[in-house]
């Protein structure tokens, strides 16, 4: 999957550029549950979430001349995108009414489920989930999935305002080891899986 | 420019999560594209950032996609549509295709097996170099705490502070004490609140220096009541008295009706 991240990127910025809408169906095939996740975290309504799902990806294509490779990742503009939407969504309705205070600490984890590839995807989540320190994991997902601002962060968890960026690059960094990890452990695994499987057949078990 | 500790002091992390302000995220992207040790560290923040998304998708609702696309439609109706999706990947060649990726996952496997115990150690030691990262930003800031505290200490402890005792002027706000620590030595002053009043957000707190019998602004009491802070105040040698009232803006003269505290200062 990741391999073909930067492939998938390239083609999605070229059909963009030449304003064509296979862009679209592109980053709906790569992106669209990522994105989803995000958006569910931040406003925990599948009915809303599903109209600023749409509204986003009418967004990167109304808004694809101001995406600029030389700024960062595809991916990184269109989260932020879609974590925007999501905050300006929960803010007016806020606004409208006294909104319950819901708990942030166990977003929607068990909705995860089902067919056989999501399973697999949803063990390597635990993994790398359960690896993080605590502490670091509420921070991420406080900034990454629920949109936090620093203000709200310090609020929050009581990390002083001036710690807030030096807390999260130490939060990101282990994330950044605990994938790497994962990614050789997964290489592993299916290495052996295939000279089982090659050493199976060689000696005319199939 | 030191890049490391640019680097290090997690800006890049704001950016790509969206908190930087439009000035940092201005900055950053002018670093970016100067310093390729930046922008490689940028793209491995965004590759970890989007592969923890991707981890934690959803599976959207069916349709959404036909849903967006029709959304579109009705946005640009005048343009041309090519929305082709002529997405014909061959499937054939498959036997070549295992037999390749075969002899590549034994010889990656050969590799790994060699170098796995590389591999473990510069886990260990990008696991202790994390650590190590925590405990300096820790200390970091300890040691920042303890500076201002030490400070505080220099300032209480000379021994040519005089402590202006600034307390109650009237019934209408009672139990309030403020102190002035006046140091003729060094020519300073420093303001404590030990105990001031609450006042409504449309209102402020004014210092005043009685000199020569007239009242001498000082500026706002930019600090929280209770605080042990130590404001550093303007110095002013020929001081006889002290005061603090509650205006509704920073003014040229007291208003003596909201006088809060009063000290004199005794020589």
């Amino acid at each position: 999957m990741s391999i073909n991240i930067s492939n998938t990127e390239k083609e999605i910025v070229a059909y963009l550029e030449k304003g064509d809408r296979r862009a679209i169906d592109i980053a709906y095939k790569n992106y669209g549950r990522a994105l989803y996740g995000i958006i569910l975290r931040v406003v925990k309504s599948g009915e809303v979430a599903e109209e600023i799902l749409q509204d986003v990806f009418v967004k990167i294509w109304i808004n694809a001349e101001s995406y600029n490779r030389s700024k960062g990742r595809l991916f990184t503009w269109m989260s932020n995108i879609a974590r925007n939407a999501s905050i300006d969504s929960i803010r007016t309705a806020r606004s409208k009414r006294e909104q319950k205070t819901t708990s942030i600490d166990n977003p929607v984890y068990e909705n995860i489920g089902g067919n056989e590839e999501m399973n697999v995807k949803d063990f390597a989540l635990q993994k790398v989930i359960n690896s993080l320190d605590e502490k670091h994991r509420i921070l991420i997902d406080y900034t990454y999935f629920q949109g936090y601002s620093q203000r709200e962060i310090e609020k929050e968890l009581g990390i002083p305002l001036g710690t807030v960026k030096s807390r999260l690059r130490l939060a990101i960094n282990q994330l950044r080891e605990k994938l790497n990890d994962d990614q050789i452990r997964n290489l592993l695994v299916s290495i052996v899986l295939f000279l089982s499987l090659s050493l199976a057949q060689s000696q005319g078990l199939f | 420019m030191d890049i490391k500790k640019y680097i290090a002091s997690g800006i890049l992390e704001h950016y790509v999560l969206g908190l930087a302000s439009e000035e940092e995220q201005k900055e950053v992207e002018m670093y970016i594209s100067a310093y390729p040790e930046i922008k490689t560290e940028l793209e491995a923040i965004e590759v970890a950032m989007e592969q923890y998304a991707q981890l934690q998708g959803m599976d959207t609702p069916p349709d959404i996609d036909a849903k967006i696309n029709s959304q579109i439609d009705a946005l640009q109706k005048s343009k041309p549509k090519d929305s082709g999706k002529n997405d014909s990947s061959t499937f054939g060649g498959w036997g070549m295709t295992l037999l390749l990726g075969g002899m590549l996952l034994a010889t990656s496997w050969w590799a790994l097996s060699n170098n796995q115990k590389a591999a473990e150690e510069a886990g260990k030691f990008s696991t202790l170099s994390t650590q190590f990262e925590t405990l300096q930003s820790d200390c970091d800031e300890t040691s920042k705490e303890n500076e201002v505290l030490k400070d505080k200490i220099r300032i209480l402890q000379d021994p040519d502070n005089q402590v202006i005792k600034l307390s109650e002027a009237q019934d209408k706000y009672p139990d309030v004490l403020a102190s002035i620590f006046f140091n003729k030595a060094t020519q300073k002053s420093y303001l404590r609140a030990n105990a001031l009043p609450d006042i409504p957000s449309d209102r402020v707190l004014q210092l005043w220096a009685i000199v020569d019998g007239k009242p001498t602004d000082m500026g706002l009491v930019e600090v929280s009541t209770n605080s042990d802070d130590l404001i550093e105040i303007p110095f002013i040698e020929n001081a006889a008295a002290f005061a603090i009232t509650v205006e509704t803006g920073k003014n040229t003269a007291p208003n003596l009706d909201e006088l809060v505290v009063i000290g004199n200062v005794t020589s």
